[in-house]
């Protein structure tokens, strides 16, 4: 009769156990996530998923039918988020789906007009170099955070961290599984979407730091031409064939973007672009985000690693914005028609939020000075150059490991 | 186009030669050079691949939009 009263409530037990108060922890930054989601309305269509998958993933566990281990529900063997994270994650299938749905949102004409701003797109991937490198230092020193003398883990990790500033969730993630790093898969996609959603909190004051009221004035031409059908529809194959070239690490998520874009482009397939834009983006954001939070298991989450993943994350987006801030300004020395250095800030992924931030703030200092269409171009950029960063980091860490 | 042909020459083979190095690597064991390197000058080498190939790539991006629009002109 005890046994049976034991094994019924076995939950209630677990839960006044170490084991328990640490899942308790994990409910408050469960809490901590849905709440940003809902009251602040940031990234509410990722964070509200992860917070609820991480409060499956921390709930007491059950014995799994089939491999006899005590395990939380959704989470054993058969446990629905173990089901996806093997079917969207383990695979690298949703960071693709993802992408086939951002390719269709975006319009790459204004990027086709003044195609200079694609340099933005690159001088803003600084942010992930600077910080695989502070982590390559780092990780080292701290101890516990990997075993002693594993370089291989060291680069993988560092990698994983330093991809954060691609600011670009897919992309994170399919690097992360790429060396797979499940166990800490949830702190980087937590740090990734959460510094996306703070983009305009974070880059407003490394701006103002990095440039003068003066150079925040420059005014930018724009001109209003049409950008030809047919250019529309070469660019996404022709970008497609350049990386998958390059750089093939990163074509399943240049392609995938591509894909998108064509789609959106073409003109004959309107019911398949709707559908990408708005059908396959929820649903796979529905997936992605609640199988993200089903990796935020106590045992690995709270961990020391974790707090440094955050703190390097929100370094790699700092890093980023005063690349690509750095870069314009650097130009600037060659250039007649200057340049706002201001757009250099857009050249990150977080795409549109960073665009809209920085023709804010040109608009705060200048209420006639117009941005916008250049911080897209350097914004869409952004999109392109994170990915291409992403394949790089792969195709040269990959090269470096075991050695 | 002379002009353009003589920037992109050398970008490309150097993006060869990076794809040549990258195979082989993969094909058999890596090299007595990399596993010689410290963590930090593995580091370095990955920082400064990876940003100049960002740059290779977002070039070759930029001349294909440029040189697509002087054809469809």
């Amino acid at each position: 009769m005890q046994q049976i009263f034991a094994e019924l409530f076995s939950g209630v037990v677990d839960m006044v156990s170490i084991a328990g108060l640490k899942s308790l922890v994990m409910f408050v930054i469960a809490g901590v996530l849905i709440y940003l989601a809902i009251k602040k309305d940031y990234e509410p269509t990722l964070l509200l998923p992860i917070g609820f998958g991480c409060i499956l993933a921390n709930l007491p566990g059950a014995i799994d039918a089939v491999t006899g281990l005590k395990a939380p529900a959704a989470l054993g063997e058969a446990g629905f988020l173990s089901v996806l994270f093997n079917a969207g994650i383990a695979n690298e299938l949703f960071p693709v789906l993802i992408f086939i749905a951002v390719g269709a949102m975006i319009d790459f004409s204004p990027l086709l007009k003044d195609p200079s701003m694609i340099f933005f797109g690159a001088a803003a991937q600084f942010g992930i170099f600077a910080t695989f490198l502070l982590s390559l230092v780092l990780i080292p020193i701290i101890p516990g955070l990997v075993a002693e003398g594993d370089q291989d883990m060291v680069l993988k990790l560092a990698s994983a961290i330093g991809i954060i500033g691609a600011a670009d969730g897919p992309t994170t993630l399919f690097v992360a599984n790429h060396f797979q790093l499940k166990d800490y898969m949830g702190p980087i996609s937590v740090a990734a979407y959460s510094y996306m959603a703070l983009v305009p909190v974070i880059q407003p004051p490394v701006i103002k730091a990095l440039t003068t009221k003066k150079e925040r004035m420059i005014r930018m031409d724009y001109q209003e031409e049409r950008c030809s059908k047919t250019t529309l529809i070469l660019f996404p194959i022709i970008v497609t064939i350049v990386a998958g070239i390059i750089v093939p690490m990163s074509a399943p998520l240049v392609g995938s973007l591509m894909f998108g874009n064509l789609i959106r482009e073409c003109g004959v397939l309107e019911r398949l672009s709707k559908t990408a834009q708005n059908e396959l983006a929820n649903l796979v954001t529905i997936v992605l985000g609640i199988t993200v939070g089903g990796t935020m298991v106590a045992d690995k989450f709270l961990h020391p690693t974790t707090a440094l993943i955050l703190i390097l994350g929100l370094f790699a987006f700092v890093f980023d914005t005063a690349g690509g801030v750095l870069f314009a300004k650097f130009l600037n020395l060659f250039r007649k028609k200057k340049v706002n250095p201001m757009i250099g800030a857009a050249g990150i992924s977080a795409f549109p939020m960073s665009s809209r931030v920085i023709a804010k703030m040109a608009l705060k200092d200048d209420p006639s000075n117009f941005i916008l269409m250049q911080s897209t171009s350097a914004n869409v950029s952004g999109q392109l150059g994170s990915i291409v960063a992403g394949g790089m980091v792969i195709t040269l860490v990959s090269m470096l490991l075991g050695g | 186009m002379k002009k353009l042909i003589a920037i992109l020459l050398p970008l490309l083979l150097s993006a060869t030669a990076l794809a040549e190095e990258t195979i082989g690597a993969a094909d058999g064991p890596t090299s007595i050079f990399v596993a010689e390197q410290s963590l930090l000058s593995k580091g370095l080498i990955v920082t400064a691949g990876g940003l100049c190939g960002v740059f290779l790539v977002l070039i070759l991006f930029f001349f294909t939009i440029k040189i697509m629009q002087k054809i469809l002109k």
